[in-house]
This record gives C-alpha cells, structure tokens and sequence, in this order.
C-alpha cells in the first residue's frame, strides 16, 4: 500500500513536470524497466521509449552509466539529430534510475532527419508519420530542460529516500550493542572507528577525526575514503570552515549542497569534493577533544538513518576516548604514588639530612622537566643551605636569602602557608613548596618550569605530597640525631650522680621508672616522653651549668625550666598566681614530690595550685593502683614477684636504703642482688670488677651477719615485711 | 615509553643512584640490579646525564654511569 502510495507520488511529479516542460517524461529502473507510466507520450516518443526502448538502452546504456559526467543530466542523440536528455538518479551514491525525457529536435535539421530515415532506418513510414506530428524544440529549450531535469532527479533521489527511510525500518541496534559491550574489553583504534562510520550509510564516501592540539587548533590524524588521504595533517582553527563550526559551538554540524560554499575548499583543494558534509565533537568531561567528519561525494545529501547512526557511533567513539583516557590518567597516577611510597620509604629511613635534600632536589627535577631546583634549608638561625641543580652559585646565594628573608625570617608563616606560591627571581619564575613541621618552614622546595603554563594541579599535588614526606623526613632526622646526642648527655650525667649524690640518683631512677610507666599506661609515644624523661634523669643539677653544657637540648631545658619554677611555686604557693606549666613539668614536678614525700599518696590528695586537675587526678590513680600491686607484690612469691614486676619493688629499695650499716656501694650491689643478679651482671651494671663485687658481698655478709646472698635475700624480704605490719 | 612511565623509572633509577652514591654501574649492570630492561633503561639513562644527575664515563655499551651530586652552598 505504502508502495502504491509512493509510486503515485512519482507519477504525479512526473506527470507535473511533463506538463511544465511540454515533454514526454518516463523513469526507468537503471536496467532499463518502466518504474512509471510515461507522460504526455507523442508518436515520436512512443516508438522511442516504448516500441524501440530495448535498443536504445543497449545502445546507451555505457554513455549514461558511465560517472564521466557525475550526477548531472546528460543529451543524447536516440537517432541522428533526435535528441533525448536522461538524469540520473543516485541514491548513497549508486545511479538507481534513470529519468527521460523527449524529444528535442532542431527545425532546420527536420529535412535531413527526414532523409537519414527514408534511407537509413528499416520500418521508415512509421517513423516519418510520427516525426510529422512532432513539433521541434525552440532555442536555449535544451538547455532550460537539462537544469529542470536535474531538479526533478533531486526530488526523485529524496522521495525515494524518504520512502527507503520508511522501509528500511528502525537502524539495527545489534551493531551498535555489540560495540558498546566491548569497548571496555577491547580499545579499537580510530581508523576502525571511521570504518563503522563509513559502513552506517553507503551514501559516506570518506570520513575522518581531528584531534584538538595544545594549542587549541586540530589536525586531521586519521582519514578513511577515497582520495581522503591528502586531508591527512590538514591543520584549522576553532571556527574555521566547516569543521571549525562545531569546534567553536560544541553542537553537531551537517551541511548539504556545499558545491560552492567557499568553505568546501579546505576539502577541494585536498581532492575531496563533498556535495554533503557532517561534523561531530567528540567530548571528555564537557572538554571537546577531537572532531569526527564525514561526508558524500556522489549523494546530494546524507540520510537521516545514517546520520542517526554516525551520532551514535560518535557518542560510542568518544565513550572509548573518555574510558581509555580515564584509565591511562589512573595508572599513570597510581605508577606515581608507587613512586611516591617509594620515595616516602627511603627518606624517612634515612638519617642524613643531606641525602634527604638530594632526593627532594632530584625527584623534583624529573617531574617538572625543569631548568633548576633546589632546596633552601634552615641550619640554624644565622645560617642557611642551598642545595641545587642547575643554578650557578651567585643565583643560588641570591635567591636562598631571600628565600631565608620571605619563610625564615618572619614569622607570618606558619602550618597555613602549606600551599605551592610562584616568585619571581631574576628572569625565572619559581614554584615553592615549603616543608613544615610543628608548625614551622624547615626549608622550601623549589623548581622552575621550562614554561609556567606547564605547572598543573597533578605536578603541584606530587610535589606538595613530596615537601609534606620531606619535611616529616627532615623532622625524623634531626630528632634522632638530637635524641642521640641528648640521650648520651643525660644518661652520663645521671650515671655520675650515682658517685657524688646516691639520693638524688635513687629519686631520679624512681621518678624514672614512674613516669616511663605512667607513658606506657596512657598510651604516649616513647619519643613523646624521651625528653621528660631526660628531663628526670638530670633534674638534680644546677641548671645553668646545664644551658652551657647541652645547650642544643631546648626541650630538656625547658622542661627543667618549668619544673624548677613550679618546684618553687609550691613553696611559695600563696604569692604566685595560677601560673600555667607544661604538661612534662607537672608531670616530673607531681612525681618528684611524691618520691621525696617517702611515696605517701596522702600528700597529693588534695588539689595542688598550679596543676592541671585531669592530670593530677590520671597520675593520683596510676599511683594508686602501683601502691596497690606494690603490696601484692610484697607479700608474694619471689617468683611472683619477679613475673609482676620485672624489677625490685620500692619498698624493698627502700629498706636496703634504710639499712644505716651499709655504705651506698654495698646498698647498690645489695638492691643487684635481691634482683637476682650474678656476680658478673653485678660488675657489669655498676663498671667494676667481679673482684670488687665478691669484696662488696663478704663485706655485705657480714654486716647482716648472714652467710650467703640467699640468706640476703630472705633478710630483705623479711624486713619489708615486718615494716608493711607496723 | 610515555612520560607517564619514564618519569616514575627516572625515579627509581636516581633513588638507587642515591642510596649508593659509590656505584659505579654499566647499562647492563643498572639493568639487572633494578630487574628492568636495557632498552628502557638506556633512555633513562639518557636524561639522567642530560639532566646532570648521574655522570656518564665512556661511551656504547661499557658506558660507566655513577651519581653527580647536587651543588651545595651555604649562606649566613
């Protein structure tokens, strides 16, 4: 029905047109068949295109199918001077019919004609009775008819197309699922991509993608067609011609009849000469990032199925793009954070700060691509260092102090200023990323890059990244070497109290074991509580004497600062406000005072001025529950008491210290002893001789009037015990 | 190779570089100490020089390549 439908709509057109043009109109198939009843038919044109039509297709069948002449309509000679016009019709590009029209005949030829068929042409009375009735053709007709014609092929070629439209059904989706489940499995590469473009219409005779460049222009990259290679390279702006249009707007493009807009040159100068023309933005993130193109050379125009197919693909093409795009931007930064954790690892197992600064230099150079960097460190507070690649020694020194003046001097910049801030120095431009710890610059990481533009946000985050590491690494450093060279200094001092003031030595190893329990019991990092530890270790010398000695050990002093002012303050408790202490001192000062109160938990129930209530209260339980375990231990086993507490107990201490008869050498080697201690151990932990130690233990023995250690032991023991039941 | 991975494997390389600023190492040598390939390393090896990081002693295959430390100054 749909059929009939459009046949008579042929019919119609050709019936119209035969009446305009005052001609006989017909359309074959392109194998000669009638596809319509012809129009306005004449004697003449009825032996033409009727009886005698079967031969004068043959005979003109390789004339008019022959492409020399394109789509337009073509005049031929049916016989000598009578003259037909034929127009192709093409439809995606294949000629599918042929529309003729009839006859055209000079005046002034009608007597040779006339003549040739007496002659020349076998049934010649039927030709010379219809050539009779035939009027010939007038001036400047022939060539009014060949644009008619060509108009009417248009027509033809787009109803026919409608109708194939209507008739060739929705577009198949089975291509277009079958490439979008396997885009993640499978990247094809752009030129299959402008295959299954070229295949969506046969009516596509080329088609191509340009990407877009740095700097913002596209190149054609890719062609597929035929002659379409010379675009190959072809280069054009945003905006420019045709394929610079939906660069410029991001919207789809199509044009047709593009014969001669000026804009077809960019292809006709090239040897690609389209009639219809489409251009799609490929998009990532809303960003275009490429050009997909195509068009016919042969068709007047491009179906709308096709194009309904090519926007398709293009979606699909442009979906690979982002995912492929995506996944090379993840394993590109997931391979950087590996590097990252790898550089992470070794500076922070490094000790020497120079080789620190040296990975900081390196690594930044290679990320950049840069002419220079450099690390400006603080030494101390008059001094700084700058160590660097690619710049000469005068730039160095002048940029470093200003460098020093800008971070170090001031003190505007704190734990904020953690961003990445440009400079200009000299004819460079500087990128500085500066490492904070405890809140201050310890040094500045710079770089320069070969151009500005080129820093981006993912150079900038791995260099910050690598500035916060190299800080911390730095920090790391620089407290172990300082912890080394403190721990040293405070375990001599203490070691040499042992010889001039035994007291002030037991107290501090009390306050010692008390305060590296209580750490332990809150959970306190062993470097947290290492300077409140050394701290105790030296609490008992004058503390001038101190700041000359160990200088560099700010911490230690402060903390002993502190505690010597709240040691005072308890004195002069009245007089002196509520003055704030650290945390350390009130901590060294709390247990100082409980150890020379003779560990009498009473002295510290009531609220103290000038501490902290919490942690009066966390270090009043933690003694409490010691005093309980202390007991526990006390009247235990030996056994037990060694499992539970891995160490003498205090109370045991003290009656060793108490007992008026030994001399502080053979209280220590006694305190060794209970602790199960063996000769050799003995003369190990206090630096003499086994000699000496059996000397101290005969003179020990004696004066307890017992005759081995064991009995020792037990006499120790026993007067602890009666002294917990008094 | 892209940037991508290069950068990363110049890293690597500097890094072995500094944590044993005494080696003195050969293309084939670097190769096999890092589990890589020479021709991915040659070119890395390449920049390294370029970017006087690492020196470079002789030339071809018995090339000795060997860590360029970084110049330091100090300022008071």
């Amino acid at each position: 029905m749909e059929k009939v439908r459009e046949q008579n709509k042929l019919q119609d057109l050709q019936d119209a047109y035969a009446a305009w043009m005052n001609r006989t109109i017909w359309i074959s198939d392109r194998e000669g068949k009638a596809l319509t009843k012809p129009s306005a038919l004449t004697p003449l044109t009825t032996l033409l295109f009727v009886h005698d039509f079967s031969s004068l297709f043959e005979r003109t069948r390789p004339l008019i199918t022959a492409r020399h002449h394109g789509n337009q309509p073509i005049v031929f000679d049916a016989q000598p001077g009578i003259k037909v016009i034929v127009a192709p019709v093409v439809i995606e590009g294949e000629t599918q019919a042929f529309i003729w029209s009839g006859v055209y005949m000079e005046a002034h030829a009608r007597e040779m004609i006339t003549e040739y068929i007496r002659t020349q042409v076998a049934d010649s009375a039927h030709w010379l009775e219809a050539l009779g009735e035939q009027s010939p053709h007038q001036d400047g007709e022939t060539q009014q008819d060949l644009q008619r014609m060509e108009q009417l092929a248009g027509i033809v070629e787009t109803l026919v197309q409608e109708h194939q439209q209507k008739e060739g059904q929705q577009p198949s989706m089975q291509p277009f699922m079958e490439l979008s489940s396997t885009i993640v499995k499978q990247e094809r590469s752009t030129a299959e991509w402008l295959e299954q473009i070229e295949l969506a219409g046969r009516e596509l005779q080329f088609a191509g993608f340009a990407s877009k460049e740095d700097d913002g222009s596209f190149v054609i990259r890719s062609v597929r067609g035929e002659n379409a290679d010379r675009l190959l390279d072809a280069c054009f702006t945003i905006g420019e011609g045709f394929l610079g249009l939906p660069a410029l707007t991001g919207e789809n493009g199509y044009w047709e009849q593009i014969g001669r807009d000026p804009r077809v040159l960019f292809f006709t100068q090239r040897g690609v000469h389209p009639h219809a023309l489409f251009c799609l933005p490929i998009l990532r993130e809303n960003t275009i990032i490429g050009l997909l193109f195509g068009g016919a050379v042969t068709s007047r125009s491009i179906r709308r199925d096709t194009m309904e197919k090519v926007t398709l693909l293009a979606s699909l093409f442009g979906l690979q793009l982002s995912y492929y795009s995506m996944q090379k931007s993840m394993e590109s930064q997931l391979l950087y954070l590996d590097t990252l954790l790898l550089i992470t690892r070794t500076m922070t197992s490094l000790r020497d700060v120079n080789r620190i600064l040296y990975i900081l230099v390196d690594m930044s150079l290679h990320l950049v691509k840069g002419t220079s960097s450099c690390v400006v460190v603080k030494t101390d507070e008059a001094q700084i260092q700058v160590i660097s690649r690619g710049m000469d020694k005068a730039h160095a020194d002048s940029y470093g102090k200003e460098i020093a003046e800008h971070y170090f001097l001031t003190e505007k910049h704190g734990s904020s200023n953690d961003t990445v801030s440009y400079r200009k120095h000299g004819d460079k431009t500087y990128a500085e990323y500066p490492l904070i710890s405890n809140g201050h610059v310890q040094a500045v990481l710079s770089v320069t890059y070969p151009h500005l533009n080129e820093a981006t946000a993912e150079h900038d985050s791995f260099l910050m990244s690598l500035a916060s590491v190299g800080g911390a690494a730095l920090q790391l450093a620089r407290e172990t070497a300082e912890h080394t060279v403190s721990s040293r200094y405070a375990e001599h001092l203490h070691r040499s109290l042992r010889q001039w003031d035994p007291d002030s030595y037991a107290s501090a190893s009390e306050v010692k074991e008390l305060l590296e329990a209580f750490g332990k019991g809150q959970d306190k990092p062993a470097a947290e509580m290492r300077p409140l530890v050394q701290a105790c270790l030296i609490a008992a010398f004058d503390l001038d004497i101190l700041r000359e000695t160990i200088p560099e050990q700010t911490k230690v002093l402060s903390i002993l600062s502190e505690y010597r002012a709240l040691q005072e303050r308890n004195r002069l408790r009245d007089s002196l406000g509520n003055v704030s202490y650290s945390y350390e001192a009130q901590l060294l000062s709390f247990f100082y005072d409980y150890v020379k109160n003779g560990k009498k938990l009473t002295s510290l129930h009531e609220p103290i001025k000038g501490y902290d209530p919490v942690l009066c209260q966390q270090a009043y339980a933690f003694l409490q529950s010691r005093e309980v375990m202390d007991r526990t231990v006390t009247l235990g086993s030996s056994a037990d008491t060694a499992e539970a507490e891995g160490d003498l107990t205090a109370p045991l201490r003290q009656r060793i210290v108490d007992m008026p008869l030994l001399s502080g050498r053979e209280k220590e080697v006694l305190v060794l002893v209970v602790q199960g201690a063996t000769n050799r151990e003995i003369a190990e932990n206090l630096y003499i001789s086994e000699h000496t130690v059996k000397n101290h233990l005969t003179n020990i023995f004696h004066k307890m009037q017992v005759t081995d250690r064991t009995q020792a032991i037990a006499y120790v023991y026993q007067k602890a015990l009666d002294a917990k039941e008094s | 190779m892209s940037d991508s991975y290069i950068v990363p494997l110049q890293m690597e390389c500097t890094l072995f570089f500094q944590m044993n600023p005494h080696a003195y190492e050969t293309l084939d040598g670097l190769a096999l100490r890092l589990g890589r390939t020479p021709e991915h390393l040659d070119q890395v090896l390449q920049k390294l020089v370029t970017l006087s990081i690492l020196k470079r002693m002789g030339e071809g295959e018995r090339a000795i390549y060997s860590y360029n430390q970084p110049d330091m100054i100090h300022v008071s």
